[in-house]
């Protein structure tokens, strides 16, 4: 994992962050998460022989795609990008229950396959997945599939949206315990977007909140925003 | 396992294919395989490059997590609600149905249910011993014995069930379950006393204080010791709830506490 994986990300990291590291994207609607991940990832992998997973329970592939092309996301042919719902559609299965089931097996199954080669993984987003299966259920899994990610030593990023207004989600205090990182992306009252890491274990970091740009060039850091 | 493709349309192949997934992943489920070693890994290697291939690799993977999904679902289902095949009806020991046959102990402060008098007695002339089933006897030996890359993980799956009662007790949803468990594991020597604090399925909340016989004869640790406990305790408030929980032990005897503490996840 590389700082410069995003333009301007060294002037809030300063070190690198360790791979096996489960990181958890939160902000309201329109704060670029999905944006975010894409950048990170796609600039990771692009001319190496890493690849990485991109599984999106709650917007459609193509949406997804659309939306990246804005932010002149440049998607490598190693990033997978799975849609849950077009998979259950066309195999027609109505259920919603098996989507935990199904996101341990693309993880296992990635891994078979592609093995050290499979570096990055992200799930678009915890908050469908709990909408689907319930929150009860879905949190007394996630420790499990938290400590898969990290012995495949995975870089995994979960995609979280958050109840706009609130700066702090009570509702996520268990899983911003269990992760390794949390990256919070917001919009402050003028409309300007902005990216602020909370968290990130074994790795020194900023805790001002800085602006987030979409430039010419894609998703870049700016400097540090003034209070 | 899979058909041969010579004189099948890629459609025909593919559909094959998927069948063979689903059988596997139903099959490693029923049967409580691990799929990342071994044969079935091999064997689901195979599957999953010929669905790449096929251009069918994440149905695939819908597929075998579904039958999985349906196969352990199953499994449980046999270990919690009739005997094992083969197995004889556990004899048992006249001073273990004297036991069964007291009358309960009235709750004592916060309910917990303290040993009474006799017991107590007992345990001091006598040393205090740990019986496992005959079953989980046989699982244990089976797995020393088992040739494998496998090997540690088969014997550390099997020694965390090693406290399993399922042959004496129904797994049935409802506190009942979880009560039942704890009175075999009482029975058989795992726990002394015990209390079921908070039972809630709807808040996803439980918690049990219990005078644990391996963290009394441990030594003193910094961490919760009983992870044998704990997985029978989960296994118990799985069935109990109606769904999969996680239980932790929050504290342990082996950490200098009067009581280990269990609660959910």
């Amino acid at each position: 994992m590389t700082e410069d994986s995003i333009l301007g990300l060294s002037r809030i990291i300063q070190t690198s962050i360790p791979s096996d590291s489960v990181i958890l994207i939160a902000g309201g609607p329109g704060t670029l998460k999905s944006g975010f991940v894409g950048t990170y990832i796609s600039n990771a992998i692009k001319g190496t022989d890493m690849m990485g997973v991109y599984l999106t329970v709650e917007e459609a592939k193509d949406s997804l795609l659309r939306n990246w092309k804005e932010l002149k996301i440049q998607v490598p042919d190693s990033l997978k990008i799975i849609d849950f719902r077009d998979i259950r559609r066309e195999l027609q299965q109505t259920e919603d229950t098996h989507a935990l089931s199904f996101l341990e097996e693309v993880i296992s199954s990635e891994q078979l396959l592609g093995g050290d080669k499979f570096r990055f993984f992200a799930l678009d987003s915890l908050g469908a997945l709990y909408s689907m299966i319930g929150r009860d259920a879905v949190r007394s899994k996630l420790f499990t599939v938290f400590q898969k990610l990290k012995e495949f030593g995975l870089t995994a990023f979960f995609i979280y949206e958050e109840k706009r207004g609130f700066e702090y989600d009570f509702e996520m205090a268990d899983e911003a315990f269990l992760t390794d990182g949390i990256i919070k992306l917001g919009i402050t009252t003028k409309g300007s977007r902005f990216i602020r890491v909370e968290k990130m274990r074994a790795c020194k970091h900023s805790m001002q909140p800085h602006h987030l740009d979409v430039g010419p060039h894609g998703l870049s850091i700016l400097g540090p925003r003034l209070e | 396992m899979f058909p041969k493709k010579s004189r099948m349309s890629i459609e025909e192949q593919k559909i094959a294919l998927l069948e063979a997934g689903e059988t596997l992943g139903y099959e490693v489920g029923l049967k409580g395989h691990l799929d990342n070693v071994g044969k079935i890994v091999e064997k689901k290697r195979a599957l999953l490059k010929k669905a790449r291939d096929l251009g069918v690799l994440e149905k695939m993977m819908f597929k075998y997590a579904v039958a999985k999904e349906t196969g352990t679902k199953e499994r449980r289902l046999s270990i919690y609600s009739k005997p094992k095949p083969g197995m004889t009806v556990q004899p048992r020991r006249t001073e273990r149905s004297k036991v069964a046959e007291r009358p309960a102990v009235e709750p004592g402060p916060r309910g917990l249910h303290f040993e009474d008098e006799e017991r107590m007695i007992t345990a001091a002339t006598r040393p205090e011993r740990i019986g496992i089933s005959p079953h989980a006897l046989i699982n244990l030996i089976e797995a020393i014995d088992a040739d494998s890359t496998a090997k540690y993980q088969r014997f550390y799956e099997v020694l965390m069930n090693v406290a399993d009662v399922s042959d004496e007790v129904p797994y049935i949803r409802g506190k009942e379950t979880l009560e039942k468990v704890l009175s075999a594991l009482k029975r058989n020597g795992w726990i002394s006393d015990y209390a079921i604090e908070i039972f809630s399925p709807a808040r996803n909340e439980l918690y049990i204080l219990l005078g644990s016989t391996y963290a009394k004869y441990h030594e003193r640790s910094r961490r919760p010791v009983c992870r044998i406990l704990t997985q029978a305790i989960e296994r118990a408030a799985s069935s109990a709830f109606g769904r999969e929980v996680r239980v932790v032990e929050t504290k342990c005897m082996a950490q200098g506490f009067n009581k280990c503490e269990f609660s959910t996840f």
